[in-house]
């Protein structure tokens, strides 16, 4: 056991909630009690942690954060005015706290709160299979501590007409928000699940929130994650999909907000011929740490995965991926691409890339590239010769890198509104530049 | 098609013992033992403080574990860490003086030390076990004003040159097995080429290691100064052991103003047998140091032996201007693991890095590519590019590529380029067709995948490697 100070409040939170724990089933509680002894065994990520060698978690390790669920200035109906002008299904969130009554929730498919989802089958074998001793130390305190989420299941074959659409809002100082978001795609079922994330500027708290997607055979399942957390906060995400036989994933992370923000991804393909194509753009400002990891384990054979991540960065904000492909032994006829593409807008701005691969079966096409650089000065001047002003032609040329991202996004209004929170960002972010 | 078993019949041509009567230290590794080898060395005072200052360093540190290796743990005082051929009180005079049997050795490596019959404009300095045995040319070098010669001699010779230089690239804590090295390194070669001098001919130093259970832990020191350019050869083999032997090498290069260096290695220590008994672990620290401005270091190297290899040659580019090269080619078959790559530290403006990297896998071989590209702040329009391909003969193989990329100025550019793949089959029917053997056409395949690399090297190291690549990949398509 790891004898810090630091994790003595996460001992006694659990603790505290004990009495919460107790309404659990008991493999539920085995788990709880697996993830948080793994937790408080390995700790906070240190600086010296190869896999957190780019981004200070120091900021969260020694702050002390709320685990009881905190209360909103808003009641709740009012964060209806965060909803985005486009037609969804939407479940919100505030302070990592399910909100049901103001959710709209559509026929023929489950969406069941956390607290109620214990005796549900279908949540027990989603959740079950996505727990693995793999997880990292936050994801273990996700799990440890995490008490609110939905289980959304998507029956074989349903195709809800519009997107599941998720707004987490914070604005308590010091909460530790750890929502759980879990998608089981039935069989042929296609479904798409976005996560948008917002907070009070200028608030200091901690989302640490785990999604989890089970993709059954032919299942197809778009995800995509808006992040424009507080820039006070810290956000630290997980998502992870198990493909079975078959099955698509379409998964794009935008990283605009929090102070310092890392979205892992991990895929596992358990079956063949499934497909994952991911990709995630960081746009970092002022003293912005913006890390996007991945991980995608080839355990079956003929699968593809492509991957593309890119980074703007300006200000003295850090950029960093981390790009894991991992190939396993009998995993032939294997597609995996990789690319991480990083435009440095300021002197002070940094870009790590570690794009990895693995490999061990032999009949596999694996590829992986990394760039970095500033805007070519070409473009520029062929922009200025046609009369657009320097800042201009350079906010043109960045916007034009970073919609090779956003564009995608096949659903219309949700690509639209990537595009205008992109394009925010790129407006504070010229003035560093 | 030939089936993989045929592989086994090659034998591993350099695998004979020397039968030489050997001076070594007694096993394990203490104070006294540095003490003994400082004193055998006839060493300054300054040489066995610092020698002492590296052990105190070594015995806080721990041996690293990220490397993709798998080895049981080295049990670092079961190893003889010194031992050299017993010859006369002052040790050879001239080639008359070396022990028939060594010259021997050589000969049957192909390593001739007999001037009159070298090849023209190769020098050799030729180290046994732990000690330098012979080293050619050195009066032709002499009129040049080139040093070359064992280092030992050096560290009486020009003692003012290896307390400037030693340590001044990979001081002596810098890593485990550099700090071990530091401790208890024997002998090696050191080489210092004048300011404007072009050295007239190759340098070489070639590694053997004969007796059985020592560790070979040598060090090479090149410093070239100003305007100054060398070719160094670096070559080794070693005997068929059971036991799995330790070589711990430290190389440090230092490029003064304009000066250039290139460095290329055949690495063909003994690589265990088909069941992965035996052979060496190769932990090497190599490291270049672009001082001065618009100075080039280039490495290139071929590693086709060892059980295990763990080597990283880098440069740190300091002066403005200055260019660094990694050129490698990694083979390993049967169970050898190779983790290696390089590190290339861009500080001073408009410096230049390329990394080519070719690795090869086969039968239950695992290679890794480990490298490191940095810009810092300062490094104003550096550039980098980096490719590293990988080729796996077989499904029991395994390629890892695991670079890391660190910028910190915006306008410098920096690309990586990383492909895995095996041998097309296409292309192998294509050369089969035409009459080639299973075996050819893979060594031709293989060949020329790595061209960009072997194109670096001089050209008898080239003809060599290439040899060495048909050789030790024989068989591996069934």
């Amino acid at each position: 056991m790891n004898d810090t100070p630091e994790l003595q409040p996460y001992v006694d939170a659990y603790e505290k909630l004990s009495p919460q724990r107790l309404k659990e089933p008991d493999w539920f509680r085995v788990m709880r009690d697996e993830a948080m002894r793994s937790f408080l065994d390995k700790g906070f990520p240190k600086r010296g942690d190869e896999a957190w060698r780019y981004t200070d978690l120091s900021a969260v390790t020694g702050a002390r954060f709320i685990v009881e669920p905190m209360t909103s200035r808003f009641v709740s109906g009012g964060v209806r005015f965060l909803k985005p002008s486009l037609k969804a299904n939407f479940l919100f969130f505030i302070n990592g706290q399910f909100q049901p009554h103001i959710s709209g929730i559509p026929a023929g498919v489950r969406v069941i709160p956390l607290p109620e989802a214990g005796n549900d089958e279908g949540f027990r074998r989603a959740i079950t299979r996505l727990f693995t001793d793999e997880m990292d130390s936050l994801q273990s305190l996700n799990f440890g501590l995490g008490m609110d989420g939905v289980f959304i299941d998507v029956p074989d074959g349903a195709a809800p007409d519009c997107p599941f659409y998720v707004i987490h809002w914070s604005d308590a100082h010091g909460a530790l928000c750890q929502p759980k978001i879990l998608l089981a795609a039935g069989t042929d079922a296609r479904v798409a699940l976005v996560e948008d994330f917002r907070g009070a500027e200028g608030k200091m708290y901690f989302s640490n929130t785990f999604t989890g997607a089970t993709l059954a055979k032919g299942a197809a399942v778009q995800y995509y994650k808006i992040q424009s957390e507080s820039r006070a906060s810290c956000h630290t995400a997980a998502m992870k999909a198990l493909q079975e036989e078959g099955s698509d994933l379409l998964s794009v992370s935008l990283a605009i907000g929090g102070k310092i923000a890392r979205h892992t991804l991990s895929v596992k393909f358990g079956g063949a011929g499934a497909a994952a194509r991911v990709l995630g753009l960081s746009l970092g400002a002022d003293r912005q740490v913006l890390d996007h990891v991945t991980g995608i384990d080839h355990a079956s054979p003929g699968c593809k995965s492509d991957q593309l991540f890119k980074s703007i960065l300006a200000g003295a904000a850090r950029g960093v991926f981390t790009g894991k492909v991992l190939v396993r032994r009998g995993a032939q006829k294997t597609d995996a691409h990789q690319s991480s593409k990083n435009l440095l807008l300021s002197e002070t701005a940094k870009a790590d890339a570690r794009p990895q691969l693995e490999i061990l079966a032999d009949d596999v096409k694996c590829a992986h590239g990394a760039a970095v650089g500033q805007l070519e000065e070409d473009p520029v001047f062929y922009l200025r010769s046609r009369g657009i002003g320097e800042k201009e032609a350079r906010r043109i040329l960045a916007a034009g890198f970073a919609n090779e991202v956003t564009d995608a996004i096949p659903l219309e209004s949700l690509r639209e509104l990537a595009g205008v929170r992109t394009d925010e960002k790129l407006g504070e972010m010229e003035a560093e530049a | 098609m030939t089936d993989a078993g045929s592989f086994l019949d090659k034998e591993y041509p350099y695998g004979f013992v020397t039968p030489v009567d050997a001076d070594a230290a007694p096993r394990g590794l203490n104070e006294d033992i540095i003490r003994f080898i400082s004193k055998k060395k006839d060493e300054p005072e300054f040489m066995l403080r610092w020698r002492l200052k590296a052990f105190a360093g070594w015995k806080k540190m721990k041996e690293p574990a990220w490397a993709s290796l798998k080895y049981p743990p080295i049990d670092y005082q079961d190893i003889i860490y010194y031992s050299a051929p017993r010859s006369k009180k002052d040790g050879p005079k001239s080639l008359e003086d070396v022990d028939r049997e060594i010259l021997e050795t050589y000969k049957k490596l192909g390593i001739p030390l007999e001037e009159q019959k070298r090849l023209a404009g190769v020098a050799v300095d030729a180290v046994f076990d732990s000690v330098s045995v012979a080293t050619t040319f050195k009066e032709k070098l002499k009129e040049y004003g080139v040093i070359f010669c064992p280092f030992s001699e050096a560290v009486r010779a020009h003692p003012e040159l290896i307390e400037k230089y030693l340590g001044s690239v990979v001081p002596v804590t810098d890593n485990y097995f550099a700090a071990l090295n530091s401790a208890v390194f024997s002998d090696g070669s050191f080489c210092y080429i004048p300011k404007g001098v072009r050295c007239p001919m190759e340098l070489s130093t070639y590694f053997r290691i004969n007796a059985a259970e020592i560790g070979q832990f040598e060090r090479t020191l090149i410093v070239a100064d100003d305007d100054a350019c060398v070719s160094y050869l670096e070559g080794c083999t070693a005997p068929i052991r059971d036991k799995n032997q330790l070589h711990a090498a430290v190389v440090e290069l230092v490029a003064h103003d304009r000066a250039s260096i290139k460095y290329s290695t055949v690495q063909n220590w003994y690589a265990g047998d088909r069941e992965g008994r035996g052979g060496i672990y190769n932990f090497v620290t190599k490291r270049g140091l672009c001082r001065g401005q618009r100075s080039r270091i280039s490495w290139t190297q071929v590693e086709t032996g060892s059980a295990i290899t763990w080597k990283y040659p880098g440069c740190i580019l300091k002066g403005d201007d200055s260019v660094g090269e990694f050129y490698s080619v990694a083979v390993v078959n049967n169970h050898q693991q190779a983790d290696t790559g390089t590190r290339m530290i861009h500080l001073g403006k408009g410096t230049k890095s390329t990394i080519i990297s070719k690795g090869i896998s086969a039968r239950f071989g695992k290679a890794t590519y480990r490298g490191l590209v940095k810009m810092l702040p300062n490094a104003v329009n550096a550039r980098n590019y980096t490719q590293c391909d990988s080729l796996l003969i077989g499904d029991r193989c395994g390629a890892n590529t695991f670079p890391y990329i660190e910028v910190e100025n915006r306008s410098s550019r920096v690309e990586h380029e990383a492909t895995t793949s095996r041998i097309d089959e296409d292309q192998l029917f294509y050369c089969r067709q035409r009459g080639m053997s299973a075996d050819n056409a893979v060594s031709m395949i293989v060949n020329g995948f790595c061209k960009e690399v072997f194109k670096n090297l001089p050209m008898e190291f080239a003809v060599e490697a290439s040899r060495l690549l048909g050789v030790t990949l024989e068989g591996s398509v069934g």
